[in-house]
């Protein structure tokens, strides 16, 4: 009897867990996916794994990538080694030999992993209330988080490289926090290695050889949207991504002279001076400034999203981003009034006093009303406003000359003299209308890119290839006018590094401007000069 | 009569068993484990030592794998027959349960890792392999293993005398180091047969190569460590000695945490 | 039938190794015939090059032990008539000569001052060699060899090692304690063998008449090969010569 009472207890609290669970309205958690509402066909060009067989993006089949962007892109190009097939390891799940061997092979990755929170996720109080979360929601105990939950692929029994994906299993509010970068579209981490090979440029390089001059594209584009860019293996720190020091490896450089401008600045030079007193291990928006940070850092101010929120991304506040894209509030001279030309693949012109870009400005002001009053905040970056604008103007002026040039056919040598556009016979058969917009695409498809492409944002092709007389020397002056030196001086200006500013950009545009002046007026006589010699 | 009346089936096989049961206790003091090591190279073997052992120590058995370049230790090259972990004395070659023993076990602060995920079978076929690399299997026999004694107790008085072998008799000190950390004065300069370097052995990380038993370091005093520039002191030293040297290294080893 | 086939190869299995070895131990290339009207050859290694560049020797007024000069030990050569030391002159692929003789004497290695002396000796397989320890310290014997057991010996002072060479070799000895000092043992399987002396010269008589190859093994110049006739009791007079690289 006694033994049956128990029995009807235990199924009682048996049935009542199953109905409790039922109760919960279940959550269903998709898989975490870099690639969320995109399009099959846009997946299948950029997340599918080809191995080494393929590009990415569109121009995919007119390239294979270089060896070593299977460690940059794994879920595109990773191949399992060979050499030593480690399968059997997992087919075993023998957890233990991996630290065995490779605390012999590569001891710094296990010794980085030993003092990193995933070897000790409860070794204190904080990081034990974090991963009671993380417990919670995947429904895991976690003493251990071992070489095998990243690095094995229990599904094809070969090692795998992890992408952000395998950390947003874990990671997922930060996963979701990151993803929210493809609202905001590029420039931005999530698709860098979508805005590496998507340009008709990197596939041309390829083909003509130069693939492996692109090691420098290829070791910042290729895998921003992996976690480690910032928190470095593996140690996985997260005091390490709120330091400055995580950013500047790739924003830096005549492009985006981000480490030199903040680095110069007074922001950055208090921080190297006082480097040792800020409190990396508080998580952000625990940040007492003045105590913990005596002044901001890169990931202080980008990562503010609003009314003393953090967001795990750098991206959202952004207004004027990299400063390419011209705003909707001059008045051009210059074909930049029809910009983006009807592409559909790019963004459309900026609307500085847009009601988004007004409210994401007040939430600028929140950041900096930490230690600056509204009033000189304000003010500040009204003046980068108006920086900006001038800069616009200097440039549209400059497109205007150039554009006046080609259009008068003085342009020598002339575009059908010289190599097209890059990979125009791809661009053709690869985009169709509906990216392109019809009358670039029908330019491609008439004239097979014999025709000259200047200024934001195809224009600047020039800059990372450089074919038979194209771009001539007066396409040049002009790329480096706005994107190099109007680059420059924005982030001169935005990240208050006087030198930057003028002499690094307000200066050399001007030294620019006038070149490109004189070099037109050089190449309309020299033309001149030939008419008159053949009409007489 | 003939054999083959007296023989029946069933008679047979007892004979068989027994004989074979007789046999293997004969050899039983000897030998670590009952596994069968076959004596000539076997498809198996092959494919074993293609797949899991080449990668490291090269499809000829030169050390020489496509994973070798980067790694120190370097693996074993095996054209020599210099084995370093032995039960039969200094430049002896080892006996197969040696190999086999080295290849379950694994050696720690090594690459090589206990291979127990592969098959008895497996482990036990590719030794005919590794012997097939080296002319020395040809020409030369395992000296018969050394016998280890009972141990010494490890009293207060053994490991001190072991302490002054180690400090002044032998002194072990010179690549060793005072402390065990194998950091001794000699230490930089050593390099192994093939010419790579070799650090001497720090005894304060617990994990001897050889196995963790007194029995284990008593035997590597005993037979050296062949290839290596460690001796053997199979003559300098009594048993005993030996047994004090073997508990005063084992005193040495500091608790985990101090080292990495 | 059957049954007994497998009981024989259950013998066999335990028992091959042993028959196995014994075959292989026994196995000789060089077979000894008596030689009556041999010939002789004698003449110099030399070195006609410049001895490489020695170290100023920094370490000179600190009483250690000098490395500058084991160093050179590398390469000796006389300046009267650049003949090369420790240079050892063989006859290749010879199957039958002369009677291989033991020594009495087991040629001695002594360690002194850290240094191995002599450098280098040659001897004829099956000779036992004895290394000697005559410093009051502690060194070791590490030999580096394949055919014949390599040996690696803690020694103390007045130590002795013997140890017997049964197969041709060329191998290296050192002292693991003092890294700079090594010697050499060459063994040859048969006596027709020589090792220069100060000034290069050496001798090797009672040789079947005939064409013979002969090599010279040095350690750093490497092996040079050449082609004699030797005629019945003549003396055939050779030189060999390394020139530099």
């Amino acid at each position: 009897m006694k033994k049956f009472g128990i029995g009807l207890c235990l199924s009682a609290m048996l049935f009542t867990s199953v109905a409790w669970a039922a109760e919960q309205p279940l959550k269903k958690e998709t898989p975490p996916d870099l690639y969320e509402g995109t399009p099959d066909w846009y997946r299948a060009t950029y997340k599918d794994n080809v191995g080494l067989r393929e590009g990415s993006g569109p121009f995919k089949d007119y390239f294979k990538p270089q060896m070593l962007d299977m460690y940059w892109q794994p879920n595109r190009h990773y191949e399992p080694m060979k050499n030593l097939d480690h399968s059997i390891f997992i087919e075993k799940e023998r957890r233990d030999l991996c630290v065995t061997c490779h605390e012999e092979a590569t001891p710094g990755v296990v010794s980085d992993w030993r003092s990193s929170g995933h070897k000790n996720p409860k070794s204190s109080p904080y990081l034990s209330a974090r991963t009671a979360e993380i417990e919670k929601r995947t429904n895991r105990i976690l003493n251990e988080v071992h070489c095998f939950d990243c690095h094995a692929d229990t599904k094809t029994k070969q090692i795998r490289m992890p992408t952000g994906e395998v950390c947003g299993e874990c990671h997922r509010p930060q996963f979701d926090d990151f993803l929210r970068e493809r609202e905001v579209g590029r420039p931005n981490h999530i698709q860098s290695w979508e805005a590496n090979t998507i340009v008709p440029w990197y596939a041309e390089a390829a083909r003509r050889g130069y693939l492996y001059g692109q090691h420098g594209c290829d070791l910042c584009h290729s895998g921003a949207e992996k976690c480690d860019v910032c928190h470095t293996r593996h140690k996985f720190s997260a005091a390490e991504g709120r330091q400055p020091e995580a950013c500047i490896t790739c924003h830096m450089g005549p492009d985006h002279p981000d480490a030199e401008s903040y680095g110069e600045s007074k922001h950055g030079v208090i921080y190297h001076k006082e480097e040792e007193h800020f409190d990396f291990t508080r998580p952000l928006s625990e940040v007492r400034p003045g105590k913990d940070y005596r002044t901001p850092t890169c990931q202080f101010c980008h990562m503010y999203e609003k009314h003393g929120r953090f967001i795990h991304n750098p991206v959202m506040k952004g207004i004027w981003r990299m400063g390419t894209v011209p705003p909707k509030n001059l008045e051009y001279t210059s074909s930049l009034k029809d910009y983006p030309y009807g592409i559909k693949i790019i963004a459309d012109k900026i609307d500085i006093y847009s009601e988004e870009n007004v409210a994401k400005r007040s939430y600028w002001l929140e950041v900096c009303a930490k230690c600056h009053s509204d009033r000189f905040a304000d003010t500040y970056l009204k003046s980068l406003d108006e920086f900006m604008f001038q800069a616009h103007t200097l440039a549209d002026k400059a497109q205007k000359i150039v554009e006046d040039l080609i259009a008068d056919g003085y342009l020598y040598p002339s575009a059908a003299d010289r190599d097209p556009y890059p990979l125009s016979d791809g661009i053709e058969k690869q985009l169709s209308p509906a990216f392109l917009g019809e009358p670039i695409y029908n330019a491609f498809k008439t004239l097979k890119g014999k025709f000259p492409v200047v200024g934001p944002i195809l224009g600047v092709y020039g800059m990372f290839l450089q074919q038979q007389d194209n771009p001539s020397n007066i396409e040049n002056m002009y790329n480096r006018l706005w994107f190099w030196y109007k680059l420059q001086g924005y982030k001169g200006t935005a990240h208050v590094q006087q030198d930057v500013s003028w002499w690094w950009g307000q200066a050399p545009m001007m030294m620019e401007f006038t070149k490109i002046q004189s070099e037109a007026a050089r190449l309309r006589r020299e033309g001149r000069i030939e008419k008159a010699s053949l009409t007489k | 009569m003939k054999p083959k009346v007296l023989l029946d089936k069933v008679g047979f096989w007892r004979a068989t068993a027994v004989t074979g049961a007789a046999l293997m206790l004969s050899i039983a003091p000897m030998t670590v484990s009952a596994v069968n090591i076959p004596t000539e190279v076997t498809d198996l073997g092959k494919d074993t030592y293609k797949k899991y052992c080449s990668p490291c120590h090269g499809e000829e058995g030169k050390g020489d794998g496509p994973l070798a370049r980067s790694m120190l230790p370097k693996p074993r090259d095996f054209t020599r027959g210099a084995y370093k972990f032995r039960t039969t004395p200094s430049g002896s070659l080892p006996t197969d349960e040696d190999i086999y023993r080295t290849v379950s076990y694994g050696v720690p602060n090594s690459t090589m890792i206990p291979w127990d995920i592969l098959t008895e079978e497996q482990r036990a076929s590719v030794i005919p392999v590794l012997k097939s690399f080296s002319e020395a299997f040809e020409v030369r026999k395992p000296d018969a293993p050394v016998t280890v004694g009972l141990p010494l107790r490890p009293t207060e008085r053994a490991i001190e005398e072991g302490k002054k072998i180690y400090e002044e008799k032998l002194e072990c000190w010179k690549c060793h180091g005072v402390e065990g950390r194998g950091d001794g004065p000699s230490a930089a300069e050593q390099e192994d047969d093939f010419g790579f370097p070799i650090k001497p052995f720090d005894f304060t990380t617990g994990k001897f190569k050889g196995g963790n038993s007194a029995q284990d370091v008593y035997l590597r005093f005993t037979t050296g460590l062949n290839g290596t520039p460690m001796p053997s002191f199979a003559k300098e030293l009594t048993d005993e000695q030996r047994w004090c040297l073997t508990y005063y290294v084992m005193s040495l080893v500091k608790p985990e945490g101090t080292k990495k | 039938m059957k049954q007994i086939l497998f009981l024989i190869i259950l013998f066999e299995f335990f028992c091959c190794n042993f028959i196995y070895s014994k075959d292989i131990l026994t196995e000789k290339n060089y077979t000894e015939i008596e030689v009556r009207d041999g010939g002789t050859v004698i003449g110099n290694v030399k070195y006609m090059g410049v001895p490489a560049a020695v170290g100023k020797n920094l370490y000179r007024d600190w009483e250690l032990s000098d490395a500058s000069k084991t160093a050179s030990e590398k390469l000796i050569f006389s300046k009267i008539n650049n003949g090369l030391k420790n240079a050892v002159v063989s006859l290749k692929d010879i199957t039958q000569g002369k009677k291989k003789i033991i020594p009495a004497i087991r040629p001695i290695i002594d360690q002194q001052n850290d240094c191995f002396i002599p450098h280098a000796i040659a001897i004829v397989s099956g000779t036992t060699v004895d290394i000697l320890n005559g410093d009051e310290q502690m060194h070791n014997v590490h030999t580096r060899s394949t055919r014949n057991q390599p040996f690696n010996l803690g020694t103390t002072y007045k130590q002795r090692i013997s140890k017997r060479f049964d197969y041709p070799e060329i191998i290296k000895v050192t002292c693991d304690l003092h890294k700079h000092a090594y010697a050499w043992i060459v063994v040859i399987e048969h006596p027709y063998f020589d090792m220069t002396d100060r000034n290069g010269y050496f001798e090797i008589c009672d040789i079947p008449p005939g064409t013979h190859k002969f090599q010279v093994w040095h350690e750093e110049l490497g092996n040079i090969e050449k082609e004699v006739t030797i005629h019945p009791k003549e003396i055939t007079t050779i030189d060999f010569i390394y020139s530099q690289h």
